[in-house]
């Protein structure tokens, strides 16, 4: 009898704490231009943006080791409180006009996923995953961006990665 | 006192793992992995991710997919099963195999990450301590039943 109600007070708590803690503003909800699984760790998303503020792609990494032992308390925890933000390692290519060609490879940044507010915060810019419209951080439009498929974005990070782009040149970090 | 310490962390691991399989399981039954194509989505999505060539590409091409129904019903009756067992302690060293299990074929199936290997080995902990016999019902059915190997 005693087990019986420690496993129900046990289960009786966390469905009360699942009850009490969820953000009160409601989620940017579906579908989305850009979708990116928040509790994926080993998942690489590759993000294709141009506009006026030129050409980039984003390569968002999988998580470390430390990373991935800690979706154990994410998937745990999403019953509790739902997950509102994730980080990923992130690499940054500056994309020559027009061409698959990286002029330069800006890597070790991270990038927040913003779960709740659907956005993916980088450096010095934010991708809407609702409308995949690319903003400066100042909110200037710099034009959009394409979620491409994960055997397409796998094959362009690793040509990039391998094409060994010139050293930085001056400029803004997309 | 560190008997008494490392029942309390046994009991606290068992427990804590029985939660992580009762979100587990609520996410398989709020999915409808039992009665809908929703497991078929995810398996057939997750063969976009891997490699065509490795294993769980096979594994999952050759056994899962089109099998999916019947993985569906497994995966949320085993998830269940685990979640209950674990946090009742009932059948606890077999729900923790039950666990190892599940987890080698979410391996199997390239779901897998460093956090697979964590799970594992503490299943593992809970095959080998009878977590069971610590505020559990194993301790009980294992007196009135000793030559049971459901409840050691």
């Amino acid at each position: 009898m005693r087990v019986v109600l420690l496993g129900a007070a046990a289960c009786a708590a966390f469905v009360g704490l699942t009850a009490c803690s969820r953000p009160s503003t409601p989620q940017v909800a579906g579908p989305l231009a850009i979708d990116i699984p928040e509790l994926c760790s080993k998942c690489v998303e590759v993000l294709r943006c141009s506009g006026t503020g030129g050409e980039a792609v984003y390569v968002l990494d999988k998580k470390g080791m430390g990373a991935q032992i800690a979706t154990i308390w994410d998937y745990m925890l999403q019953a509790v409180r739902p997950k509102t933000e994730d980080f990923r390692p992130l690499t940054v290519y500056v994309l020559a006009r027009g061409t698959s060609e990286p002029q330069r490879a800006l890597g070790g940044l991270e990038a927040r996923l913003d779960v709740w507010q659907r956005r993916v915060e980088l450096p010095a810019a934010v991708i809407d995953q609702k409308t995949g419209s690319w903003w400066s951080v100042k909110g200037e439009p710099l034009g959009a961006c394409k979620h491409l498929s994960r055997a397409d974005g796998l094959a362009l990070s690793r040509t990039l990665a391998a094409a060994k782009p010139a050293a930085a040149a001056a400029g803004p970090t997309p | 006192m560190m008997r008494k310490l490392g029942i309390g962390l046994l009991v606290t691991l068992r427990l804590l793992y029985g939660l992580f399989y009762v979100v587990s399981a609520t996410n398989k039954i709020q999915r409808n992995y039992m009665f809908s194509d929703y497991p078929l989505k995810v398996f057939t999505k997750q063969m976009t991710v891997i490699d065509p060539d490795g294993l769980p590409a096979a594994y999952l091409g050759k056994v899962i997919i089109p099998n999916y129904q019947l993985f569906g019903w497994g995966i949320t009756l085993g998830v269940i099963a685990v979640a209950t067992g674990l946090l009742l302690g009932l059948c606890t060293r077999w729900a923790a195999l039950l666990a190892i299990f599940i987890s080698i074929n979410i391996g199997l199936g390239g779901f897998y990450d460093a956090s697979l290997i964590v799970l594992i080995a503490l299943a593992v902990l809970l095959v080998i301590f009878p977590a069971g016999h610590h505020f559990g019902l194993d301790k009980r059915l294992h007196r009135r039943h000793p030559q049971s190997i459901w409840f050691r």
